[in-house]
């Protein structure tokens, strides 16, 4: 009987995992900052799409084209919860300019020890003198950031060097070689504690005169869904229950 | 004075072919194709160029393609061809000459669970490519690809070409400049 019954809870805890999604809509914000020239910040509104929602805009401001193309995607059987998708940008002006961009999304509450991954690939499209894609001095392009109310905390750096740097030929497309962290054995797996109220993806670049980058990211967290939590709880103490008995 | 006149003649006539062929016409773009539904669908994509050449028949010609894809709702994704090249370059309006193709049929590239990528980069050159001559000459790329649902691809190409001189037009320079010779001697 006890066996039937913590056999039934666990189906439960499953059943309520497998169809849930955000506890909330994921907020997304979108910073781009030309250096020397001042940012912009736009908030994105979020269409609905099966197990998540999509936000896209664009901007010509300053010495820049922009667009974004970004989505949000919550995985019940899995507990995870994707951010990224891609964003363009031209430098049109006539000189090397320099970009920091921050695309941030709203966490569901967690304090539990979540997992997180995530990656950056690209394409780079040269201008007529050709193509540059370069960090900031010895600075990485990518960076994962965890926002909580006592501060921001950077958690993983990809696209380093010294400084990193990708070029192309004058007027020629070339693509951005994958760099991923979080993947053993499969995205999302590094430890990193509580979520905090939201995670960032800061990329910070120098671009050529008339190059054009279009960056694929994502930043993947995993947290049990709070139904399950409750229900795991739940059976956990009936089968300590059933061992006294 | 007749002298002068026809050697400014072939002279304009020389310069206008130089200027034909150090001024290409170009094509280039970056695109984002979004697969919102539940299935995978087919996109099309024309792009084409803003200077058209007249009554060409040889080019040199480059390009370039490169593709980047991501997965976000971790089931992996997969872009690929669907019956036709991926990349097609032609010149031409009524009857456009397809100069060069680029992931031909069958092709596709995948990448796993939250993944993302690129393939390796196509880089393409040519000299003296035939092209049926027309009135109106653009250069144009179209791209045909095939997502998988619920995934996004960046593709970004580039197509450029310049005309070749004719036989005729190299024999005017070669003309233009025999005489030219002549008309510095006799001074």
């Amino acid at each position: 009987m006890g066996f039937f019954r913590n056999t039934a809870l666990a189906s439960i805890a499953a059943a309520a995992t497998a169809g849930s999604a955000f506890a909330s809509i994921p907020a997304v914000s979108v910073r781009i900052e030309q250096v020397g020239a001042g940012f912009i910040t736009m908030n994105p509104d979020a269409s609905p799409v099966e197990g998540g929602y999509t936000y896209s805009g664009n901007v010509s401001l300053w010495g820049f084209q922009s667009s974004f193309d970004l989505s949000t995607n919550s995985k019940a059987a899995t507990g995870n919860q994707a951010f990224g998708g891609f964003f363009t940008l031209k430098n049109t002006t006539a000189a090397v300019q320099q970009f920091i961009i921050d695309l941030t999304v709203t966490n569901d509450p967690f304090t539990g020890n979540a997992l997180a991954g995530g990656s950056v690939a690209g394409v780079l499209l040269g201008g007529p003198n050709g193509g540059l894609l370069q960090g900031v001095g010895n600075g990485a392009v990518w960076q994962a950031i965890i926002n909580g109310s006592s501060g921001s905390t950077t958690i993983a750096s990809l696209m380093n060097g010294n400084p990193f740097t990708v070029t192309t030929g004058a007027n020629q497309s070339g693509g951005i070689a994958r760099e991923f962290f979080g993947n053993n054995p499969q995205i999302p797996s590094l430890p990193i504690g509580p979520l905090g109220t939201s995670r960032t993806i800061r990329m910070q670049f120098l671009l050529g005169a008339g190059s054009e980058v279009s960056l694929s990211t994502s930043f993947i967290v995993q947290v049990p869904a709070p139904g399950a939590i409750a229900l795991l709880g739940i059976s956990g103490l009936a089968a300590r229950r059933r061992r006294r008995d | 004075m007749v002298s002068i006149a026809r050697h400014s003649i072939v002279a304009a006539l020389a310069a206008g072919m130089a200027c034909a062929h150090a001024s290409a016409a170009m094509v280039q773009f970056m695109r984002t194709f979004v697969n919102t539904s539940s299935t995978a669908q087919d996109f099309l994509f024309t792009v084409t160029s803003d200077v058209a050449y007249s009554g060409q028949s040889l080019f040199d010609i480059r390009g370039s393609l490169a593709l980047n894809l991501i997965d976000l709702n971790g089931n992996g994704a997969t872009v690929g061809t669907y019956g036709v090249p991926m990349y097609v370059a032609s010149i031409g309006s009524t009857n456009p000459t397809v100069v060069q193709t680029i992931w031909n049929e069958p092709w596709s590239f995948g990448v796993g669970i939250y993944g993302n990528g690129v393939p390796p980069d196509q880089l393409f050159a040519a000299v003296n490519v035939p092209v049926t001559p027309e009135a109106v000459q653009p250069l144009a790329i179209t791209i045909r690809l095939r997502l998988s649902a619920r995934d996004m691809v960046t593709v970004s190409g580039t197509f450029e070409a310049v005309p070749v001189p004719a036989p005729g037009a190299i024999a005017l320079l070669a003309v233009a400049g025999v005489s030219g010779t002549g008309r510095r001697r006799r001074r």
